[in-house]
């Protein structure tokens, strides 16, 4: 009997347990939209710390996610928290990640749970992942005065506002190309010649590329197939088409280049064993004569070269067959800075974006970092080392668009990654399989669409 | 309920209402969730999940050959930590005898299965490099040129260099949990055998196995759990790569939610994950168990 009555009583009181942790749970999935809503509710009383001054004085906090090392280097050289306490009274928090896709990750999860950063910096293929959480910033005198924010718009709309431009250089090691006799090719067949070449030498790495991180061939498997399109936005153009990695296709030739590459042993299957860490150190040692990277890798070897860059020297990777094709170049347009919908600090978000895109801090901050101005009037210029790549030769820019949301849809549904791909034709898969696979599937998910 | 009954229940109860609170919480929900998500077409981004059925399953049957290549992969590292369990449990023996310092041999042997996982991957990813990687190093010096390999960058050895760090961070562990079933057979059981003229090997096989039945099954479920939940070695040093090569299931299903932001499949697979384990769980349990008595 009183056997009976204690598993009854147990029974009951986990089922109490039961229901009161979901519903706590349930409650705690509500808090977020509850928070937004007390934001929007609360804009009346903003007027209350106008009357009362000592409340005026009260920092206002924000947080901010970023997660280029690079970034977080200028940043703490230049002490940006310390800055726009100074300027703004902001209290500035920011949240950093180990790299691009542990940031990718984590914004989607926090997007999932409605606990995204008030400010955060976007690549431009999220832009279009996260366009409906985000907040129009056309009425800000930051996204006014930015010479790309418009063109990347999202249905009309300015919802990430770039705070730099930057090209994509081949950066080499001026004393290997003498020693070998090398010069500044301007030809795609000129370039795989120099590859040849320095691989003979037997003595450096042709292309440092650790293609252990799949992402490191991109100037081949993403920016290559828009520059013999001519058309920054390749990919939205791909995504109206059943068959867009046909021999005829840009996406087709620039892969054929890339195994080219391959075939003549510039690029081999050891790359696959490094990654871009292992790699990138072999740049100031000299272990390697050429590195295809944008002009982000300026500070990366910065520290490797001691600032001591007379024996680095850059070009424009050329991809024309014959000397008197047009020369094309990548521009990139990176880092969007965008602030959630949901925030609950959106007017103070608003104002370190106008703090950040003023010439107190943007302009010291893009000369630290080497990257070009996207902000009208306010110019920044580059290091030498990259200028002369720019100025020895006439070139036509591409600007980069990352896929809009066809692309996107189609690029999940079919499981598009350039980036393995590159990594599986080094491997020494058929190419001419792969692309037929990707056109099979590619038409099936516009069909299922 | 008389008063002793009563401070009984209450005892007992108010020892369980947290814990049983934190697995509701953090164990049951998220289960239900997990159950709910692999039935909806749910990106990870937009705020609409639509209900597709068993959708997500037929796919993951019918229409997805890389997540039965990465299962494969899985099974690599089943057969190749199955067969060093012998040699686990004999390093254990050993250790267990009384030999000089065998108290430190315990702590080296135990150490790999402490540190960091992330920490031993990126150590291992600069061990193999191809570019001045120690391991091929080692084989030059030793004059055993003719084994360098590019060991993360091919694919008939990278899932061997995979295993061979999962081998050296949890061969330790094993070797501990044998360790403490050894310790656990009665010494006088020992002596009785030797008085009854046993040689090592009846003493072996007629007391030291049966006496350690229930570690050997747990290993044997950790072993096979482990295998098919491996993420973190093939993640961070190979990111699956070249290309799928050394994608395992886990790794794989992290890349249909965050790459593909396909977030129903990748719940999909998380469940087909639990049913794999459970089933060859039960298997393997049966197996063990055979004949109505343990082998």
């Amino acid at each position: 009997m009183m056997k009976r009555s204690l598993t009854r009583t147990l029974c009951l009181m986990l089922a109490l347990v039961f229901v009161m942790t979901i519903g706590l749970i349930g409650c705690g999935q509500k808090e977020a939209p509850k928070q937004d809503a007390a934001a929007k509710t609360e804009e009346p009383k903003k007027e209350e710390p106008k009357k009362e001054e000592p409340k005026k004085a009260e920092s206002k906090k924000l947080k901010m996610a970023m997660f280029s090392s690079e970034q977080d280097a200028t940043y703490k050289k230049l002490n940006i928290v310390e800055s726009v306490k100074k300027a703004k009274n902001i209290d500035l928090e920011i949240e950093k990640f180990k790299d691009s896709t542990d940031f990718e990750n984590a914004m989607k999860i926090r997007k999932a749970a409605n606990e995204l950063p008030d400010v955060f910096g976007l690549k431009p293929y999220q832009l279009s992942l996260y366009k409906d959480i985000l907040l129009p910033l056309d009425d800000t005198d930051f996204a006014k005065n930015n010479l790309y924010a418009k063109s990347y718009a999202m249905d009309g709309k300015i919802m990430g506002v770039p705070e730099c431009s930057f090209n994509e250089f081949v950066w080499y090691r001026k004393s290997v190309f003498k020693e070998l006799n090398l010069s500044v090719p301007k030809t795609w067949p000129e370039f795989v010649e120099v590859g040849k070449k320095i691989k003979a030498s037997g003595k450096y790495v042709p292309l440092l590329m650790g293609q252990k991180d799949d992402w490191t061939n991109y100037p081949f498997t993403e920016f290559m197939p828009a520059l013999i399109a001519n058309d920054g936005a390749l990919w939205n153009k791909m995504a109206t088409q059943d068959e867009p990695f046909g021999k005829d296709g840009p996406y087709y030739q620039a892969f054929a280049k890339y195994k080219q590459l391959i075939d003549e042993k510039v690029l081999d299957k050891s790359l696959l064993g490094a990654g871009n860490d292992q790699m990138k150190v072999m740049f100031g040692p000299k272990k390697g004569a050429m590195a295809a990277f944008g002009a982000w890798f300026y500070s990366e070897i910065n520290n490797q070269l001691k600032g001591d860059f007379s024996d680095v020297g850059t070009f424009l990777l050329p991809i024309g067959d014959k000397a008197e094709d047009p020369f094309r170049t990548i521009v990139m347009v990176d880092g969007f800075w965008a602030t959630p919908k949901d925030s609950k600090n959106i007017e103070t978000a608003k104002e370190f974006l106008s703090w950040y895109f003023g010439k107190d801090w943007y302009l010291p901050y893009m000369k630290d970092r080497a990257l070009v101005s996207t902000v009208k009037d306010l110019k920044t210029e580059i290091p030498a080392v990259m200028q002369e790549a720019l100025d020895a030769q006439k070139y036509e820019a591409v600007v980069y668009d990352a896929g809009n949301d066809d692309f996107i849809k189609l690029q999940n549904a079919t499981k598009f990654n350039f980036k393995k791909m590159g990594q599986e034709l080094l491997l020494g898969k058929d190419m001419n399989k792969m692309m037929d696979d990707m056109n099979k599937a590619w038409k099936a998910a516009r069909a299922a669409k | 309920m008389n008063s002793l009954a009563r401070q009984r229940n209450i005892f007992i109860i108010s020892f369980l209402f947290i814990p049983m609170m934190l697995l509701l919480a953090f164990v049951l929900y998220p289960t239900i969730d997990l159950f709910r998500m692999s039935l909806t077409s749910w990106d990870g981004l937009t705020t609409t999940k639509e209900f597709i059925g068993l959708e997500n399953f037929r796919k993951i049957l019918f229409e997805s050959p890389d997540v039965w290549n990465s299962l494969k992969n899985n099974w690599i590292y089943f057969y190749v930590h199955a067969l060093f369990i012998p040699l686990e449990l004999m390093v254990a023996i050993l250790l267990d005898s009384k030999i000089r310092g065998s108290k430190i041999f315990k702590s080296i042997t135990f150490l790999p299965y402490i540190i960091n996982g992330v920490a031993i991957a990126y150590a291992f990813a600069f061990f193999y490099s191809p570019f001045n990687g120690a391991l091929n190093e080692i084989l030059k010096s030793i004059g055993m040129e003719g084994l360098q390999r590019n060991w993360l960058g091919e694919e008939s050895v990278v899932n061997y260099s995979l295993v061979a760090i999962s081998l050296w961070k949890y061969c330790g562990f094993h070797v501990i949990l044998f360790l403490a079933g050894l310790q656990s057979i009665p010494k006088e059981l020992i002596e009785a055998a030797v008085m009854d003229g046993a040689n090592a090997i009846q003493k072996f096989l007629h007391i030291i196995v049966p006496s350690i039945t229930l570690v050997i099954e747990f290993i044997l479920f950790h072993n096979m759990r482990g295998a098919l939940q491996v993420f973190d070695i093939p993640f961070v040093v190979t990111g699956g790569g070249p290309g799928y090569a050394s994608s395992t299931f886990t790794v794989y299903t992290l890349t249909t939610a965050f790459t593909y932001n396909n977030f129903g499949m990748a719940s999909a697979m998380g469940v087909t994950l639990l049913f794999m384990i459970v089933i060859l769980s039960w298997l393997q349990n049966k197996i063990f168990h055979f004949g109505g008595k343990r082998l």
